[in-house]
């Protein structure tokens, strides 16, 4: 390993982790904000920062449609008293944030945020070249003709991997809700347990199909097989959603099963018992468990877009610019095409951030046995059907070969 | 002895097989609140920007902005009322503090130096955020030394209501009916 492979390393996985804070922490302003749109509401609008001028009367600029409350919430969370009740089990009991908090950030190691990148490439346009032409032969010589996949690890095993740690968030929730000593804790985290195994399980049968057609269990692999091939001519790309559309239903309602909130929120639901599984703790504590369940939704938004909706692939975008079906070419730089697919993953997510906050204020919360009967007797079998036809016309298609 | 009843739910609606799916009424509650949300969020900005007069959202931003919708016969200010000499008919007998329901009067009484018998209020304060204007100290008022005047007061362009030390007006502000403020 070179100090560039280092180098490299770093740069990826500050930048994946970056993203995937700030998309976290964006999405209570986001949830906030939405909520009241939604609702007929103006939302939270008070936090201002002193050093910003009026505009006209009305603070906006000064609020920033509320955005400040994110900041608000820290301050307020990492100064609260850390209470910690004595009858817990002290180990444990810091154990399970640990659960909770890790597995959802080590989730989304695997998906790929751009196109791969050659940074050799990158800088090699006339602007760069006339501007800086020493960063421009540096780049080069640093870089030569690798290709980076923009990722912090491109694993064969991608998607077992993205399985097995979200399954690791499940003792997050069962441990904390044990060792709180606490009635209501106890029976969150038992919810907890019991809701998230059951869908588990269609959730990953639902992918099976997935992996049938694309023949790779690597998220990377998968990408890429998504952007090359079309349909009809050229003219649909063969994303998830148009292979699978069946499949990517099941797959979002299971996700959002596993993600706690409403209409699937069981294991915490507020008029029923309290904050569930971490009812005991609190200040910063409690807000790195809603901080994880907020970053969970961007997981889970980046997991489906690249899945189901070709990741970074933007429709008819290959590396040297855009080839219509109907003949027309736009030749664009290497960079030009990266910021594309970049641009292009981030709307994907965003849009399925949205999606999720949409239907988490417009359904009830299920009852335990409604929940139940979705994810055994109508998702479970509803997978397996899907997998079965998708094995059944995946057969026929070898033979026809 | 054992009594049977037969209850027969005649209110309850039947559910069509598309219903019972959930699927088709999911998808229109989903679409009526993205249209909500679309709508809203499109006027908010058309507002902010000035192209649209009115807000698709009813609720104001209170300190910094006024209810389009107060009637203009709102009584909201409290005026003492003076005599065409330039006195105060106050007599300072605390009816009004009395009678008030949020106790958010101050007076202290002192004694006049024109006449034995009559008292003049040397702090006259009302703490306009607790205030609810219910106009009980009009009624209570023996002299018709306070009056509820047409113009809503609990709004000050400025920003000023939002430091509620600021909210607290004396005897000069409620005679004259300017306002300073006393704090910094």
């Amino acid at each position: 390993m070179t100090t560039v492979d280092i180098i490299i390393t770093i740069v990826r996985t500050a930048a994946v982790f970056f993203l995937v804070f700030n998309l976290g922490g964006l999405m209570t302003f986001v949830e906030r904000k939405q909520s009241a749109l939604m609702q007929d509401r103006i939302g939270a609008n008070r936090a201002f920062l002193p050093f910003i001028p009026d505009w006209k009367g009305i603070r906006v600029l000064r609020t920033f449609f509320g955005v400040w409350h994110n900041i608000a919430d820290a301050i307020k969370m990492l100064t609260k008293e850390n209470f910690q009740p004595r009858a817990t089990d002290k180990f444990v009991y810091n154990l399970a944030l640990w659960f909770a908090v890790v597995p959802t950030l080590m989730t989304a190691a695997v998906i790929p945020i751009m196109q791969p990148v050659q940074f050799g490439k990158i800088l090699d346009i006339p602007l760069f070249q006339s501007l800086v032409p020493g960063l421009v032969e540096f780049m080069k010589s640093t870089f030569g003709d690798r290709v980076i996949t923009m990722q912090v690890a491109n694993l064969n095993v991608g998607l077992l991997y993205i399985f097995a740690i979200t399954g690791l968030g499940i003792f997050g929730a069962v441990l904390a809700g044990w060792s709180s000593n606490n009635k209501f804790a106890l029976l969150g985290g038992l919810r907890a347990a019991a809701q998230m195994i059951s869908y588990e399980i269609p959730m990953g049968i639902s992918l099976m199909g997935l992996i049938l057609i694309f023949g790779t269990l690597s998220v990377t692999d998968i990408v890429r097989i998504q952007g090359e091939t079309y349909f009809l001519q050229g003219y649909l790309p063969g994303w998830g959603i148009v292979v699978q559309p069946f499949a990517f239903f099941l797959f979002l309602t299971a996700a959002i099963a596993e993600n706690k909130r409403i209409p699937f929120d069981i294991p915490e639901g507020e008029s029923e018992i309290i904050a569930g599984y971490y009812t005991e703790y609190s200040a910063m504590k409690m807000g790195l468990f809603m901080l994880s369940e907020f970053v969970q939704i961007a997981i889970i938004a980046m997991i489906i877009a690249t899945l189901f909706f070709g990741g970074y692939n933007v429709p008819w975008l290959h590396g040297s610019g855009f080839v219509f079906p109907w003949g027309v070419e736009v030749p664009l730089p290497h960079i030009v095409v990266t910021l594309i697919t970049h641009l292009a993953f981030m709307l994907k997510v965003i849009f399925f951030c949205w999606f999720q906050i949409l239907i988490r204020w417009t359904l009830p919360r299920f009852r335990y046995d409604q929940l139940m009967k979705l994810g055994w007797k109508i998702l479970l079998p509803l997978s397996i059907v899907n997998l079965i036809i998708t094995s059944i016309v995946m057969m026929f298609l070898d033979l026809a070969k | 002895m054992e009594v049977k009843v037969n209850v027969k739910s005649e209110n309850v609606e039947k559910l069509t097989f598309f219903e019972r799916t959930y699927i088709p009424e999911i998808l229109k509650a989903l679409g009526f609140m993205t249209k909500h949300f679309f709508v809203n969020w499109g006027g908010m900005i058309l507002h902010l920007i000035g192209l649209r007069k009115t807000k698709p959202i009813a609720t104001s931003y209170y300190p910094e902005e006024l209810r389009p919708d107060y009637s203009p016969r709102t009584r909201g200010k409290h005026v003492l009322v003076q005599n065409p000499d330039g006195s105060m008919r106050c007599v300072a007998c605390l009816m009004c503090a009395t009678i008030c329901p949020a106790e958010c009067m101050l007076i202290q009484a002192c004694e006049s130096e024109v006449s034995e018998e009559q008292r003049y209020p040397e702090t006259f304060s009302i703490d306009m955020s607790r205030c609810i204007m219910c106009g009980l100290c009009v009624e209570a008022c023996p002299k018709d030394a306070i009056r509820m005047s047409t113009s809503v007061h609990l709004w000050a362009p400025d920003g000023s209501m939002i430091d509620r030390r600021k909210m607290v007006y004396d005897r000069d502000d409620l005679l004259t009916w300017n306002p300073t403020i006393k704090y910094d």
